[in-house]
């Protein structure tokens, strides 16, 4: 892993909502195998920031650029299909189905079938099926999920839920994934398994991760660069001893909840 | 044995044409015509209720033009049976091999123009407006199916308002059943399959889906048009019964009967959809001294078990055969 490689790069990008500026001019960039963190007071721009390098939504002005390709203006879809993968910060799972279809069913695009396969074998080829099934399971005991294996999406724990959605993130082969406030709501011993999980994700899954996070204990324990948004502006970046220490930080903050560390 | 996927699909197919061919022999004669008709019915609701189902209750898409869809598939494949499939025949003189493989063939050229033309019409109109969401759609699809219908109606060739008459009848009970099951098969397969968790997918959260790397729309138009394929084909299966068809039978009202079938049987369950199409198809026919009552013993009906189970009768699970056996029996 090099971290020159830059694998994220906005550029400039610019995004209104109507009147309100809601990213202004944000110019950030993510190594390859790098573990970074946003952060910022409430309605400072971080998921808006995500669903800008989705492709939720278009900047109107500057470029996002994924492995050195303007990725702006895609549909979500491909750019998932080019490698970026994200969780929601408002848990979206597809409630109805299975743990394990929720798996299976981010693993869709691997899976070559055609509709007269379908319709004449009730399924795709068996051995599709087969490694596609096995695929989903050791990602699920990789999350620690399995015993949730046939549990509907909707009726999982909240823990759970949170970190089903990073492995449906995973079900996708990414090589960035955004993660939207994976600990909140969490408690304290899920949050220290959820550290863990992350560091792993970089470590043993050589993925680069971008992170948000209201939860500064989290932030402080894995993120290795910060980079900091109020009122849609980048204010500061560095490593995170040296944003805790940041005047202008440390005043954004100010009349919010102040970052508890 | 476990038999696995096509041996498996091709194995259950023949056996139920089998059952069917000697349905068509045996029953059918014996039951007499009103019966019949009453049979035909349901299978072409139930081929309705299963299509519009894989639109509204697994994609989730909530599209009620499914009469005009029909419309289109009725009036395509009575057109070219009377201008064109039956002139041949009688042409052709019904002696022997003709005679014995004309009309089923006639109707099977029939119904898959009507089931292409109303899929064509779904692709057309699918494209633009499945962009559209919930209500937005029901609208816009609502709309569709008025627009098929004035057309039509505007249509002097294939009678206008007077009426399509004298369409050749060549729909029977083994026919109306071969696309009812031949609809339940595509559908259920589709559904078990990495498609069908893609399309409920789509309808669980379509914006994760999206992120997730699916293609919703792909995917909404694809099951939008499969499912205008088989309503065409059940209003193909209708025309070629009665050898009449007016405008009138697909007004809005015939798309949300059908909705009703997919919502009391339960959105995204094959067997509900079967059920509640079959249960409401003989329930106006046995108050038929209340004919007028129709509507409103759907409207009450659907109250009641909207307040009672909002999810449907089968509430998106399927039938198991195993509900059967006795709990004693179960380890
Ligand atoms: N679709 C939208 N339409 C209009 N305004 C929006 C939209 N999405 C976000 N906003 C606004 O943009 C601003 C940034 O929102 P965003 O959700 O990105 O904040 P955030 O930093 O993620 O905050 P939080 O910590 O509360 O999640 C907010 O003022 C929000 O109200
Ligand atoms: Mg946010």
């Amino acid at each position: 892993m090099n971290t020159a490689v830059v694998v994220l790069e906005f550029r400039n990008a610019t995004l209104s909502f109507g009147g309100l500026r809601a990213i202004q001019n944000v110019t950030l960039h993510v190594g390859q195998g790098e573990l970074v963190g946003l952060i910022g007071p409430n309605g400072a721009g971080k998921t808006t920031l995500f669903n800008m390098a989705t492709g939720v939504y278009t900047p109107d002005s500057g470029q996002i650029l994924f492995e050195g390709h303007d990725i702006s203006g895609q549909p979500p879809y491909r750019i998932n299909r080019l490698g970026i993968a994200r969780t929601f910060q408002n848990i979206r799972l597809w409630g109805q189905m299975t743990v394990l279809d929720n798996i299976r069913a981010a693993m869709h695009q691997r899976v070559s079938t055609t509709i007269w396969q379908v319709v004449a074998a009730g399924s795709t080829h068996a051995e599709d099926e087969d490694r596609v099934r096995e695929e989903a399971r050791q990602l699920l005991g990789y999350l620690d999920l399995t015993r949730f294996e046939d549990e509907r999406a909707k009726n999982l724990p909240y823990g759970e839920q949170r970190r089903l959605e990073i492995a449906r993130a995973l079900a996708t082969h990414p090589k960035l994934i955004l993660l939207d406030e994976p600990a909140a709501g969490m408690n304290t011993g899920e949050k220290v398994k959820l550290m863990d999980l992350i560091r792993r994700l970089q470590s043993e899954r050589r993925l680069t991760v971008l992170l948000i996070e209201h939860d500064m204990k989290v932030v402080m324990g894995v993120c290795e660069r910060v980079a900091v948004l109020d009122h849609g502006e980048k204010i500061a970046e560095g490593r995170p001893e040296e944003i805790q220490r940041d005047p202008q930080v440390i005043e954004a903050y100010l009349g919010e909840a102040p970052p508890a560390s | 044995m476990k038999l696995h996927g096509v041996t498996r699909t091709l194995l259950l197919s023949l056996l139920y044409i089998a059952v069917l061919a000697v349905l068509g022999q045996t029953l059918i004669p014996f039951i007499g015509p009103y019966y019949t008709q009453v049979l035909i019915f349901i299978g072409i609701n139930i081929t309705l209720a299963v299509s519009l189902n894989l639109i509204l209750g697994f994609a989730g898409q909530f599209s009620i033009g499914h009469a005009g869809f029909m419309a289109l598939g009725g009036y395509t494949s009575a057109a070219i049976s009377f201008y064109f499939l039956g002139p041949l025949l009688a042409q052709l003189g019904t002696g022997g091999m003709i005679g014995a493989v004309g009309e089923p063939a006639a109707l099977a050229v029939a119904l898959l123009s009507g089931g292409i033309a109303a899929s064509v019409a779904g692709l057309l109109v699918g494209i633009p407006t499945l962009r559209l969401r919930g209500d937005y759609l029901a609208i816009a699809t609502l709309g569709m199916g008025e627009i098929i219908r004035v057309v039509i109606l505007n249509t002097d060739f294939v009678g206008g308002a007077r009426g399509f008459t004298d369409i050749p009848r060549w729909t029977t009970f083994t026919w109306v059943f071969l696309v009812a099951g031949l609809c339940v098969l595509v559908v259920r397969n589709l559904i078990a399959s990495t498609m069908g968790r893609a399309l409920i997918a789509v309808r669980e959260d379509e914006d994760a889906a999206a992120a997730m790397g699916i293609n919703t729309t792909r995917y909404k138009v694809f099951a939008f048009v499969l499912g205008a394929f088989f309503a065409g084909v059940a209003g193909g299966l209708q025309a070629h019964y009665l050898q009449y068809l007016h405008t009138n039978s697909f007004t809005f009202l015939r798309s949300i009967e059908i909705v009703v079938f997919v919502i009391l049987g339960g959105g995204g369950s094959i067997t509900g959809s079967v059920i509640a199409a079959s249960v409401l198809t003989i329930l106006p026919e046995a108050l038929r001294c209340a004919e007028s009552w129709r509507m409103v013993i759907y409207s009450a009906l659907l109250v009641v078990m909207m307040l009672t189970r909002p999810q449907g009768l089968m509430g998106g699970r399927e039938f198991q055969w195993s509900w059967l056996i006795p709990t004693w029996r179960k380890k």
